[in-house]
């Protein structure tokens, strides 16, 4: 390598030039030198910022499981309000159906208005066509009421938050109408409640 | 210089990782889950659907949805007899006797199939990283030929990804073990996966790895597991009730959920 010299001009910036005696050095370092510090300190820039990098990690794995935790606390301790209902009803030792009905219908309210506070509503998918982005197909079942391709029964209700799909409709959807004589299957919407 | 992904693209589901730092980092893909069921759907309306979505109209639609198209990767339709029997879509030949599958309408390989997987998974990290991605490692079978390895790459150039490198899954289980640190060691890594089970004995010399030997069955896995549970509980049920619950649909469902549930 040829002997060179860096020397610093008056932005700062760094220049190489040959090395002439009539150029005043301001660095009597040569370049495999210069780019040696050079090396060194941008080695030590680099640990750094990585063992940052790994600190911050680690910091914010930390941070995240406290938050879900947190989270969790607010939602079950809305829970346990239902708990103390479901509690109550069944300390009562009335033989009354009707009035152990409205207890239950009471508590099916409370947990939807739980939900809700959350902006967790449930939403109806039946006589909808069929949309996987937010329909579950589980089987297909003829119907005479549902044309083919749309949501004949609902399964288990579909749930969502704002405008995403936190549980997908499980549905059955329709095959198009039952065949003439045909005895309507087992577990279509016609006999199920 | 845009990030790597490590894909996973498996018979059941699929998977992509992304190095941060020393860890690898499970991605989570655009409906917020950790796998990605290795599914395509060709719905009537021309709209293509891929994973969970696929999967959920499966059974409105079983011509049109692909599934364990990873089987007929690489393959010459005269190899695949028995594989063709056990899936509902229809599969055919190209004229030099490859596996083609007729969806949607119309032919088309698998590794065409393969990459709307594939790119699914790259959509899902470059939403996740927040900048485009072209550049991958896939892994395959350990048993896979050279037919089965340039299917898969092929897959990874039409989703648009350079597949720098195709990694036998043992190996990259071991890599992210740590195992490569190793040395001169024998290891056993078995793969029991949604469909497929796999045992790989390897040896590890100065962070080389080779694969000894391989083995398996193709058709054993956590399905198959979830349904002996399913059968167990029906058979049980029989017995004390005299009322056989597969022949109902909805309490069926029921014992499936149950079953997975139980196993996990």
């Amino acid at each position: 390598m040829k002997n060179e010299k860096i020397q610093t001009n008056d932005n700062g910036a760094e220049t190489t030039a040959p090395d002439m005696a009539d150029s005043p050095a301001e660095s009597e370092l040569t370049v495999e030198e210069q780019l040696s510090i050079q090396l060194a300190e941008k080695n030590e820039q680099f640990l750094r910022l990585a063992a940052d990098y790994e600190n911050y990690r680690k910091r914010m794995a930390r941070q995240m499981e406290e938050v879900a935790r947190s989270a969790n606390d607010r939602i079950l301790n809305d829970l346990f309000d239902v708990v103390d209902n479901f509690e109550r009803a069944l300390k009562t030792n009335g033989t009354d159906l009707e009035s152990m009905r409205k207890g239950t219908e009471m508590i099916y309210q409370q947990v939807i208005r739980l939900l809700a506070s959350y902006d967790i509503k449930p939403f109806d998918s039946l006589g909808e066509v069929f949309d996987p982005n937010k329909h579950e197909a589980l089987m297909k079942t003829p119907s005479a009421d549902y044309p083919e391709g749309c949501v004949a029964m609902e399964i288990s209700k579909g749930f969502m938050q704002g405008e995403r799909v936190v549980r997908h409709t499980r549905v059955a959807v329709s095959s198009g109408k039952p065949a003439e004589g045909q005895a309507t299957p087992p577990g279509s919407a016609e006999n199920s409640n | 210089m845009g990030k790597i992904i490590g894909i996973d693209l498996g018979t059941t589901n699929s998977c992509v990782a992304v190095l941060e730092g020393k860890d690898a980092v499970v991605i989570p893909n655009l409906e917020g889950a950790r796998t990605t069921p290795s599914v395509v759907g060709f719905a009537k309306d021309g709209e293509r659907l891929v994973g969970a979505a696929a999967k959920r109209q499966a059974i409105t639609n079983p011509q049109n949805t692909v599934y364990s198209i990873k089987r007929f990767m690489g393959r010459m339709h005269s190899e695949v007899a028995t594989e063709e029997k056990l899936v509902p879509y229809h599969v055919t030949e190209n004229e030099r006797g490859a596996v083609m599958v007729e969806v949607g309408g119309k032919k088309q390989s698998p590794p065409e199939i393969s990459a709307l997987v594939l790119g699914y998974l790259k959509k899902s990290a470059e939403s996740y990283l927040g900048h485009e991605v072209t550049q991958a490692v896939i892994t395959v079978p350990a048993y896979f030929n050279d037919s089965q390895r340039q299917a898969t790459k092929d897959a990874g150039r039409i989703a648009g990804l350079e597949v720098l490198r195709i990694i036998n899954e043992p190996t990259a289980a071991s890599l992210a073990y740590g195992l490569d640190r190793k040395k001169n060691e024998k290891i056993a890594v078995y793969d029991l996966g949604g469909g497929t089970f796999d045992i790989s004995i390897l040896e590890i010399g100065d962070g080389v790895f080779e694969v000894r030997s391989t083995n398996g069955d193709t058709h054993l896995g956590g399905d198959d597991f979830d349904k002996a549970i399913i059968d167990w509980m029906a058979d049980e049920f029989l017995k004390s009730n005299a009322i056989d619950l597969r022949k109902d649909l909805m309490a069926l469902q029921r014992l499936k959920e149950a079953a997975e549930k139980a196993k996990i």
